[in-house]
Formats: structure tokens, sequence, C-alpha cells
């Protein structure tokens, strides 16, 4: 990570300080008096610097910061002031500028006429995983898997910084135009792959440009509104594939072999967009959106060596078109009644042309490039009466459908990897009774429930055995699902929130894949007021449940069924279930005049569950090592006091402690008894556990 | 009837006294009037009618809208105290016969106040803008008066309208320091109602929301949107594009669910496995593929082997091999490129 560029921002932030003194900020008040009026109503600047000393393992606790051992300085300020005759405003938000994850803002303008912004953001991330490997190079675009003799520590990291520039401009009253101009560079690499006969460890190189321009003007009367303008977005990336040498990966065996990924191509997107809204009554009114989107890429393709089958053109000359309209329309049919009807169609036309890329045979049943254009088509009404003061019903309908092209890539039996559906519906209702306005108790409870269906089949080329699976978002589904939601105050300083939900989902009408889908919610937040003190304490558990099934790996001459035992794979089952717990206490408190303190205690367990069965076993058996269950528990503990010197300095000291426990053996290469997955011998520590302390000093002083 | 005398004097005498009493009370009250208009505006343009009372020594702080932009005063569109609360003619002069001052025209629901504004936490669990009895349209009626165009053309109707979110539920009116404007904290503004999508973003597999660099409002507008879910794009992919343009194709080789909607595959909220992912490969992609070849095998951590055992289960999983997964762009002829291998 870039070191130098902190310490620009802070000569910058360190010149604006200098040029907006104290005394300067307040030029409007009397001499030498500070008016309460003033210290309660002008606009606040403040700076804060401050020591931390962070000790342990920080690789998750900075995973989005940056993993610390020892002392780190930090400086943040906001910077504020107004010009009362003329409306000028004046801010620079500066957010720990020494940091990898430094980030600020300038914006300079008259309210109600114009207004200019610069931003700057930088985001990190490490991954919390050791690897031990003799990879050299990952972030570069050749990368050498044995490229040092002996096995050395890795950790990948990314980092994104952005640069951003906005500026509006206000002619009148009703017409406001913007523009904002965005740059982001993304560089590192983070964990890929590279596998075939052996599966190899290599990085991802990262180093990707983006880049945003937006331009929009809205006008806006009391009762018509319109909003239009223009989205442009590019992207580059600077390495258009890996390659890793020193070793064999693939089927060819040329020396010369360059055994390349293609990384992702650069495109870019344009779309021009309108939506507006008319009042026709103080309760009725109407809104709309159309769009349309046109993406391209024609990035060269990556250079492959003679005699590799490439038949096509320099580039795929890829054009893909996105268009929506959105209507709607909500009112009040009597004093009652009111409704909501809103439409919505979205087209997705990939209108690249379908090209011979390689000849028809062993590796691609047609050669040509493969497109899925696709329509979404979405209706919805509802109505929601009032029984009583306080208590409302809704009813509600919607309707879901969805098109899809039959690509001439699949229309081929031969040529479909999976089953595929042209049309799916889904039609569902809504009832929900919900309780308002009422000074102790209110809620709601509410039923949602949908069918999924569609056209008949295409099914997939399953070669010696029926069609066994449906994709998820194609396959026969009931949903159902219950909300309830309880807001209670049963005296004055005590305040409960309760949230239940319950959904299932079942999906019908193939023989394998999903089965079964659930959801359940439970949540409890309980916030108690006394003297100068809050406290309030939250319980949580979420679960989710999937069944689905499959079978052993079909071939020629094995079978999910056969008459002949040995030719008949197991058919089995898997129920996977994640749990969420977690619970929270938070204090805040004013003893004493001078003295703020808090703490957030913070306490979670996600536990995992793979349950792998057999349904129908045929002649076959379970294999050893099936995965265990995953635990993953944190516990996060953060306390601050905080001390007014006077009205407008004070001093603060922050601790926290994070620690993380897993028994999570994703990256668990090397253990088990069996030989490692990557064939290069790369070993990965996952942190199994995690203890971060950090103890922070810091002072504020503010002003206005 | 000397006696009848001397209590109707006596009565008239009472009557007399309660009466002058009367006069002076309403002098007394005539003269506060007048001292009203005497009274100067102290933040906000017309504001004395409110500060006159409201002052300083609130213990919730009104004077601090004038850190905000609603205290601009040279901007001729920012509102004064009845513009937002209503004329309030009862509370500003208090009807005779009226033990207590009627409320405002429009209030905005309660606050625990014990605790300084800055530093409460009370808006997690959802008092703050229910404790009132005007009604939400009411209360957001007041806002869309000004705040309707631009991003707000879809309020009405959205999700949070319809279920009677109040704007005050998540905006700080009176703050310099509005939580739900700051990317640090609107995290805990949303999932103060959004319990699911608190405990996603407590897994090991996120965004990084909780620490401020990802906001809710980076992918949702709570204000009303033309896509599915608030998105701030017409489309999930359309949203995910904005940080994930490499995704976005078209490509050589495309795999279908990725063009169709990235939450087919990806739990964008939080997840137990890596990259976000719904389920651990190779569960998640059985959901979809026929069990011919190699993807209906039965995952392990000892059987070895590159498509079954530890290559689809173990670091990666399938994408161990394919690792274009969101769609290829190498035209080599062979089955590897078209797989998203290569």
């Amino acid at each position: 990570m870039k070191q130098g560029f902190p310490f620009v921002l802070t000569t910058v932030a360190a010149m604006v300080c200098a040029s907006f003194p104290v005394a300067a900020l307040a030029d409007d008040e009397p001499s030498g008096v500070i008016d309460e009026v003033v210290v309660l109503s002008r606009p606040e600047s403040s700076i804060r610097l401050g020591l931390g000393f962070f000790d342990g393992n920080t690789v998750r606790f900075g995973q989005f910061t940056e993993p610390a051992d020892g002392p780190q300085p930090s400086l943040s300020f906001r910077l504020a002031s107004r010009e009362d005759a003329s409306g000028a405003l004046f801010r620079f938000d500066a957010r720990s500028l020494e940091l990898a994850h430094r980030e600020a803002r300038i914006e300079h303008g008259r309210q109600g006429h114009w207004k200019l912004v610069l931003d700057y953001n930088s985001v990190p991330h490490y991954f919390p995983l050791a690897f031990n490997t003799r990879l050299d190079s990952p972030e570069l675009a050749t990368q050498k898997i044995d490229g040092v003799a002996t096995p050395r520590p890795l950790t990948l990291a990314s980092q994104r910084e952005s640069w951003g520039l906005a500026a509006k401009l206000a002619p009148s009253d009703a017409l406001t135009t913007r523009i904002r101009v965005k740059q982001e560079r993304r560089t590192g690499s983070r964990p890929f792959g590279f596998g075939r006969n052996d599966i190899l460890f290599i990085g991802e190189p990262l180093d990707t440009e983006t880049r945003d321009l937006e331009a929009s003007a809205a006008y806006s009367v009391k009762q018509f509104q319109l909003l239009g303008g223009y989205l442009g977005s590019w992207f580059k990336n600077h390495i258009p594939g890996v390659t890793a040498n020193g070793r064999e990966i693939d089927n060819l065996t040329s020396a010369a072999d360059p055994n390349q990924i293609a990384l992702p191509p650069g495109n870019e997107a344009h779309q021009l967009f309108l939506s507006g809204g008319y009042g026709f009554s103080p309760t009725t009114r109407a809104n709309f959106k159309l769009s349309r989107e046109r993406a391209r890429q024609n990035q060269p393709f990556i250079d492959l060596l003679a005699g590799s089958g490439f038949a096509g053109t320099g580039n795929l000359d890829g054009t893909a078109d996105t268009t929506l309209m959105s209507v709607g329309l909500t009112g009040q049919a009597s004093k009652d009644l009111a409704f909501l009807a809103n439409f919505r169609r979205e087209d997705y036309a990939d209108r690249t042309p379908v090209r011979q890329y390689v000849a028809a045979g062993a590796s691609s049943p047609h050669g040509l490039n493969v497109r899925f254009p696709h329509r979404t088509t979405v209706g919805k009404a509802e109505a929601t009466y009032r029984l009583a003061p306080q208590y409302t019903v809704t009813a509600g309908v919607n309707h879901e459908r969805r098109q899809r092209d039959v690509p001439v890539t699949i229309e081929a039996l031969s040529a479909r990897a999976v089953s595929f559906r042209a049309d799916t519906e889904e039609n569902g209702y809504r009832l929900e009774l919900r309780r308002t306005l009422s000074f102790d108790l209110n809620g709601s409870l509410a039923y949602v429930a949908s069918k999924r269906s569609g056209s008949a089949l295409l099914p997939a080329d399953a070669s010696a055995s029926p069609d066994f699976v449906v994709p998820l978002h194609f396959a026969d589904r009931d949903r159902a699902k219950w909300r309830f939601e309880l807001d209670w105050v049963p005296t004055e300083p005590v305040s409960i929130q309760a949230v239940v939900e319950d959904a299932d989902d079942r999906y019908s009408g193939h023989e394998l894949g999903p089965r079964r889908g659930a959801m359940r919610l439970y949540s409890l937040d309980v916030t108690y007021s006394f003297e100068n003190w809050q406290l309030t304490g939250w319980l949580s558990r979420t679960t989710n449940t999937a069944e689905q099934s499959t079978c052993g790996a079909i071939t020629r001459d094995r079978f999910c069924r056969d008459s002949d035992p040995a030719r008949a794979w197991a058919i089995w089952g898997a129920t996977l279930g994640d749990q969420s717990d977690g619970a929270g206490i938070t204090l805040r408190g004013t003893p004493t005049r001078k003295i703020k303190v808090g703490a957030d205690l913070l306490v979670t367990r996600d536990s995992n569950e793979h349950k792998i069965e057999l349904l129908e076993a045929q002649n076959a058996s379970l294999p050893s090592g099936l995965p265990p269950d995953i635990r993953y528990d944190s516990t996060n503990l953060t306390l601050f006091l905080e001390y007014a010197l006077g009205l407008d300095d004070s001093w603060r000291v922050d601790y926290g402690y994070q620690k993380v426990s897993t028994n999570d053996w994703t990256w668990n290469l090397a253990t088990g008894g069996g030989p490692s997955l990557y064939a290069d011998g790369t070993t990965v520590d996952m942190h199994k556990e995690t203890r971060a302390r950090y103890v922070g000093v810091s002072y504020r002083y503010r002003w206005r | 009837m000397i006696r009848l005398r001397g209590l109707r004097t006596g009565l008239a005498f009472v009557v007399g006294v309660f009466a002058l009493m009367g006069l002076a009370t309403t002098a007394e009250a005539d003269k506060a009037d007048n001292a009203k208009v005497a009274h100067p505006d102290m933040v906000l343009n017309g504001d004395a009618v409110c500060t006159r009372c409201h002052d300083e020594t609130e213990s919730y702080p009104v004077f601090s809208i004038g850190k905000t932009r609603h205290g601009t005063r040279a901007d001729k569109r920012t509102p004064t105290c009845t513009d937002c609360h209503g004329t309030s003619e009862t509370h500003i002069k208090k009807p005779r016969g009226l033990d207590e001052r009627p409320k405002p025209s429009l209030t905005y629901g309660g606050q625990l106040l014990s605790v300084p504004t800055a530093d409460r936490v009370d808006r997690y669990f959802g008092i703050a803008g229910k404790r009132t009895s005007t009604g939400v349209a009411e209360r957001n009626g007041a806002c869309l008066a000004c705040h309707q165009g631009d991003t707000l053309i879809h309020w009405q109707g959205s999700a949070h309208e319809q279920r009677e979110v109040a704007c005050t539920s998540c905006h700080q009116i009176h703050n310099q320091h509005d939580r739900v404007m700051d990317k640090r904290t609107q995290y805990d503004v949303c999932v103060a109602c959004h319990k699911e999508q608190r405990t996603q973003f407590l897994r090991a597999s996120r965004h990084p929301t909780p620490e401020g660099k990802v906001a809710c409002s980076d992918c949702h507008n709570s204000h009303g949107s033309a896509g599915k879910k608030l998105l701030v794009r017409d489309t999930v992919n359309q949203t995910c594009f904005q940080c994930h343009a490499e995704k976005r194709g078209p490509f050589l080789w495309n795999h279908q669910p990725a063009t169709e909607d990235c939450s087919l595959c990806h739990s964008q909220h939080g997840s137990p496995v890596a990259g976000l992912l719904k389920m651990r490969p190779p569960f998640l992609c059985q959901q979809c593929h026929e069990p011919t070849g190699h993807p209906g095998n039965i995952p392990s951590l000892e059987v070895a082997g590159t498509r079954s055992g530890r290559g689809v289960t173990l670091a990666r999983g399938c994408m161990n091999c394919h690792t274009n997964i969101h769609g290829g762009n190498n035209p080599l002829d062979r089955a590897s490129s078209h797989n998203f291998v290569r």
C-alpha cells in the first residue's frame, strides 16, 4: 500500500486549517462575545488528533482498514463555515488521513445556487488468509508458480482509490443541474485459481480503472417533477490476461503453451434516463421512469498462439441494450381507502453478433459465442383500508413474468449443459394488518404467498440419464412468508421491538435439485432510559435452510439408476443450515456534565451445518471426509470515556477488543491426512483464532 | 332580605374581583403578545413566535437547526419553525379554559431526552418519530412540500412510504450531524429496522458497511426508485456494476444466471461463505447443474481429485478451476474456455 499520499492530504489539510482561523469563523458575532445562541446555532468545526496502539492478530479486525501492530497516529477534522449574508457554505471533512482507509471531502457553494464537491476515498481489503507458497509476483500478469526456491509467507490485498468531482448549479428555484465525474483505480491481488489436471495457486492481478460520468437536470414545481440525464461508465483492465509459468497446467503440452487465463475485458456503458412525477391532487400521484443503456465490450482478445483454433475477429464487438419502463400510481379513493398500482418492464437485449469463433467439435458443439437476452414484466396492485383510526388492512396482488430467448447456441439438445426455461411466471398476493399512531403499541402482521411456474422445460443434455435438475431460478416454486412486527412502549423509559419472520419455499416438478428453502428470523430489541443513562440490548437469531439432492457423476457407463448395480451411482441429498445468532448491549451516559461514557458489546455465532445422506444408495457409499459443520464466533467490545476540558475541547480514551474463532476448514489444504489441494504445495493459514486489542487517546477541539 | 342583599353585594364583589383579575390576565397576555412581536428572530427567519419560549434552555436542541442547511437564512427557500410544525395557533396562544397547552399542529414524535442527542441510541429501536398523533403522511407532507423532486420522485409508492416510515424516523432535522447522512453511522440507522441485514453484516464475508466504507445508500435509494428493493439503479446487475464493472460484459462465453441477476448466487449483505456466496460450492453449483460429468460428485475433505472430493470442496470450490465464472472472454479452442476455466 502506498504511504506517501497521506502526507499530501495532511499538508492540504493543514493549509486549509490555517486559512480558516477560528476568529474568522465567528466574524459575524460581537467581538469578544461567545454568545450562547452562536454556540447552539452556528455550524461547528472540529479537529481530532489521536494516537492508537494496536496489539495482537489484527488480520480480521483490520481487513477493511489495515492490519496494524503498534502505534498508529490518526488525524480527522471537519471544517464548516457559513457566510450568513450570502449563504455561502464551506465544508471540509477528512478522516483517518494517515491510514490506508483515509477519505476526504471538500464542499463549497452558495446554498440554492451552486455547489462544488471534491472527494477522495481509499478502501483497502486485506484477505484474512496467510498463504505459504512458492508463487512469485501474484500481482503481475506473468506469475511464476515455482518462482521462489522455498515456500514463503504471502498476504494478498487490494486497494480501491477514487477521486470524484461534482458540480451543481441551480439557475432557478425549479431547475437544478448536476455533473459528476469519478475515477477509481483498483490495484493489488486476490486469491484466484488455475486448474485442469492439477489445481495450482495463483493470484488474480488487479490493475483496473473505472471512470464514471453523470450529468442530470431536475425540474421541480409543486405538482410536477422531472429528472433526466446521462450516466456513463468506462472500465479498463490494464492486465488482460494472466499467465502462470513453471508447471504444466492444461492439456496443451507445448513448451510455449501460455497457460493463459483471460481476465475481465474492458467495457463501457452509456445510459439515458428520464423520470418524473405528477400530483393530480394532494393525495393522488403518478410517477414514471424510462431508461435505455447500451453496454459495449470490444476489448481485443488476449493474444493466442498460432494453432489455438481461434477463427474469430479481433474482438467480440459485444453490445447489450437494457431498456426500462416503469409507471406507478398512488392515491386515495376515499377517506379510508388508499391504492397503489405499478407496472415495470425491463428488457435486456444482447445484440452481440453471433459468430463462429472455433470449429464445431469436441470443445464446443457449435463453436459460436453464447448470449442470453431476457425480459421481465412486473405488475403490482395494492389497496389499504383504514378499519379504525389506528388500524389498517392491506391487500395486494403481484405478477412477474420473465421471458428468455432460447439462444441459438443452446437450441440443440447436445449444447445444453443445464435445462432451460424460456418463460417463468410468478403470481402472488399479500395481506397485512397494521396498527399505527398509538403512543404505546404499534405493529403489523403480514402474510405473503406466491406460486411460480412456467413454460415447458428444455432438458439438459444428460447423455445417459433423464433430465434430473432444474436450475433454482427456473424451477416451479411455492413461496409463503409470515412477518410479525411489534413496537411496544410499556412505560415511558422502556421500549420493546420484536420481529418474527418465517418464510418457506418448496420446489417441485423435477426429481433432483432444489427441494426446499426456509428462513426464520427472531429478533428482540429493548431500550431503557434512566436519569442520564441509556441502555439498549438486542437478541437475534436467523436460520436459513436449504434441502437439495443430486446424484453421482453420470458418465456413459454410470447412471443415476440402473438395473445393473455396477452401473448405478448414488442419489444423495444435502440439508444445508446456516444459523446466525447475535446479541448486543449498548450503554451511553453522561454521569457528570464533563464526562461521557459509552460501551458496546457484540457477540455473534454463525453456525453452518452440512448434512449429507444417501437417498438411494444403489451400490455406493458416502466417501470419507464429508464436510464437517463450521462455526464462526466473534466477540467485540468497545469502550470510550470522554472528558470535557471546557466547552469546546475534550480528551477521549477508546478501548477495543475483538476475538474471532472459527473451525472453518475451507482453506485446510494439507490436513486430514489427505493430499494437499494445491499441486504446487501451497498451504494456507486461516487464522483460526484471532485476538486484537487497541487503546486510543485523542484530543478534540471544536469551534464555530 | 338584608342578608340576600349582602349576599348579592358579596357576589358582585367577588365577580368584580375576578373580572378585574381577568382583565389583568388579559392585559398580561396582551403584554406578552406585544412582547412576542418585539422578540427578535434567533436562528431562522420568522422564528420569534416560537423562540420567545423555546429558547436555549430547551432540553431538545431547537437552536441547533441553525447548524444545518435548514439554518441558512440567506437561502430564501429554507423554512421557518411553523413551515414544518404548522401554524400551531392554539399552541402559541392557549385558548382560555384549557388546563394544558395544546401541542403544535404537527409533532414528529418524542425522543428520549436524558442523553445528549449526538450520543443517543434510542433511534436504533424505533421510538423516534412514533410517539405522536400526527399522521405519517401529514408529517412527511411537510418535507415533501420542498423535497419532492430529483431523487425523491419515486417516494410515493415506495416500500418505505407504503409502510408508513416517517422522514424523521431516519433523519435528525435539528442536528448538524444527521446520522443517516454519514456513511459511518448510516448503517446503524438502517439496521434499526432491517434486523435480518443486521445479522448478515456480522458474518465472515461482507461488504465493509459497518466500517462505513460502503454505505447502504450506495446501493439503495431509501426514498424510492424504479428498481427492485429500492435499488439506486434500474436492475440488480446495474447496481452491482457500479463498483464491479468488470462483471458487466457482454462476454464471449456468458454464464446465464450472471446475465440475469447477481443475487441468484450472491447474498450481498453478508454470508458465511467467501465471495458473499449464498451457499458453499459445490452445493451452490449443484442447485442448477445436472449430475452429468463431475458436477454431481459428493464433496469431501479427504478424497483426492480436481473434479471431485477436495478439488470441488476446498479453497474456492468449483471456482478453483472455473475461475471466470461470471463470463469468459478467451477465444481459445478448448472446452476450458467455454466452461469458464480459461
